[in-house]
């Protein structure tokens, strides 16, 4: 049981990060950015071509990842974001989710739908828990996303700029008014999120079969029940959900092993994840750290 | 030249006019107070010298320069700051972080900004009592002392504040602009929008707007004296 514990909580981890995104985006534009996945997917194959295809050092095929993913979040806030500004969030909601789907079909068009892999960035370097390995990668996703989740409240609790997004998101004409540059802290915003998605994709990568769209199939759905559970606006909420939905997860795998009737359940790990969020909205509909709505 | 002047000014949202050759002038540490029913013009006329609406003719000048053509960074770092109507204060930001956002555009000079924000709160000293409680907790006295006391974070030259005693009872309304008369005493030129003719007492020149032009101009004591005035754009009996 510990080792799917273990598995599930290095999951969540992937979640958490992608989930923070999502909670960025929503925090500084009141938008549901289904195009957040893809940000992940472009890092994982630019870290493949610098890294598998190239034989170029790891380090540079992670900047290049995040390099690219930041890029496609630009284009997203310019493409999609900021002329969808003023319209019905629903609108540019699913102006997001085509976009998403624009890059996924880009995607098909170079890479083709074949698999890739990429070798981890850390080969060794495990941590033996509960009779079971836990790979340096996996230690690296985590301590990676606990300097992420401290910067990132930082940011918004110290900053000037973590402060302009807040008060954009609450209010952008009175942000207008005090001279702040709408669109800057716009672009902020998107840069941040992509930057997010992109090491998360790159962190993943080495554990994923890499096919078009794949965060946006894989992680996606996991990471909107973070962003949902934690509470939407929380980031600290996004990180701590990422890690239950992770838990359950790993859980549900277990039961499966022990409960050999269950395998019959189609989707099982999916169904599990939606009764946590059917449950967290019952009983807090604001999600676990969430203050509005 | 007067220290803020608009001539001819006409503008308005979409292909609708609201602000047809509108023409005053406002001299330096005036309080100076606009009248007029709703639909008047007069947001409209405020968000044209804030920048926020561009006139589709005629200009605004502030100091001696044409301003019209500028985005509303460079109005705020020359000193035109807009408390806007309905406050707009930031609800889930503490009021100690309403009143930095009011010094965005002076954000990297910390000493300035802890300067102003000290004196932002010798003016309301209520607020320095809420300054960690979220702006939209606070009551609506509160919230437009708040939206004045951030107007006043980057130091202005030229504040404006658009109904600062709506929804306001008649004594906290006096306190507001008590507090209004004692910045322009320190050298703040003021310009209140306003429906309410309390603000006629503390006001040097008094503007009445209809239609999108100005219709009466003289002291608060004149408008209050013509029977007019009084009848036709106060809705007071004459």
């Amino acid at each position: 049981m510990g080792r799917f514990i273990v598995s599930g909580l290095a999951t969540g981890v992937i979640y958490g990060l992608a989930g923070l995104g999502l909670v960025l985006i929503y925090k500084g534009t009141r938008v549901f950015n289904f195009a957040q996945g893809e940000f992940g997917t472009v890092a994982m194959y630019m870290l493949y071509y610098v890294v598998e295809a190239n034989d170029g050092p790891y380090a540079l095929g992670m900047l290049a990842g995040l390099f690219a993913a930041v890029v496609l979040a630009l284009l997203t806030e310019r493409l999609v974001a900021r002329p969808l500004a003023s319209a019905p969030k629903v609108i540019a909601l699913v102006g997001t989710a085509g976009f998403a789907l624009f890059t996924i079909g880009i995607e098909l068009a170079v890479a083709k739908p074949e698999p890739r892999s990429v070798a981890p960035a850390i080969s060794g370097g495990g941590v033996p828990l509960f009779g079971f390995i836990v790979s340096g990668q996996k230690i690296l996703a985590l301590v990676v996303l606990v300097i992420v989740a401290v910067a990132a409240g930082l940011f918004f609790q110290r900053t000037y700029l973590g402060m302009g997004i807040l008060a954009n998101s609450q209010d952008s004409v009175a942000t207008r008014i005090m001279g702040a540059n709408a669109n800057r802290i716009s672009q902020l915003t998107w840069g941040i999120a992509g930057l997010l998605g992109g090491i998360a994709g790159v962190l993943l990568a080495p554990e994923s079969t890499i096919v078009p769209g794949y965060m946006t199939t894989n992680i996606l759905i996991p990471a909107f029940t973070a962003a949902v559970v934690g509470g939407m606006t929380s980031l600290p909420g996004a990180f701590v959900a990422g890690e239950i939905i992770g838990l359950v997860e790993g859980l549900g795998q277990y039961a499966i092993t022990r409960f050999p009737g269950l395998e019959v359940v189609p989707e099982g790990q999916a169904v599990l994840l939606f009764a946590v969020l059917i449950v967290t909205l019952v009983v807090r509909p604001n999600g676990l750290f969430g203050s509005e709505a | 030249m007067a220290f803020l002047e608009l001539k001819n000014v006409r503008g308005g949202y979409g292909s609708l006019p609201v602000l047809h050759d509108l023409s005053f002038e406002v001299e330096e540490g005036q309080t100076a107070v606009i009248l007029g029913l709703n639909g008047a013009g007069k947001t409209t006329t405020l968000l044209h010298i804030a920048g926020l609406m561009k006139p589709w003719s005629g200009s605004v000048t502030f100091d001696g320069t044409e301003i019209h053509d500028k985005d509303v960074p460079k109005h705020v770092e020359s000193g035109i700051v807009l408390v806007p109507e309905g406050r707009r204060v930031f609800p889930a930001l503490t009021v100690l972080k309403n009143l930095r956002m009011g010094a965005w555009t002076k954000r990297r000079k910390t000493a300035f900004v802890k300067e102003r924000l000290d004196l932002a709160l010798r003016y309301f000293p209520r607020l320095e009592e809420r300054k960690d409680q979220l702006a939209g907790t606070l009551s609506g006295g509160e919230q437009q002392m708040l939206a004045i006391a951030r107007g006043l974070m980057t130091e202005p030259r030229l504040l404006m504040i658009d109904e600062a005693s709506l929804g306001l009872s008649p004594v906290l309304s006096q306190t507001v602009f008590s507090i209004v008369k004692q910045i322009n005493e320190d050298g703040v030129t003021v310009i209140l929008v306003e429906q309410n003719t309390g603000a006629v007492k503390i006001a040097d020149t008094t503007l009445v707007m209809e239609k999108g032009g100005i219709v009466f101009s003289g002291t608060g004591q004149e408008v209050l004296e013509s029977a007019e005035m009084r009848e036709a754009y106060l809705g007071a009996p004459a």
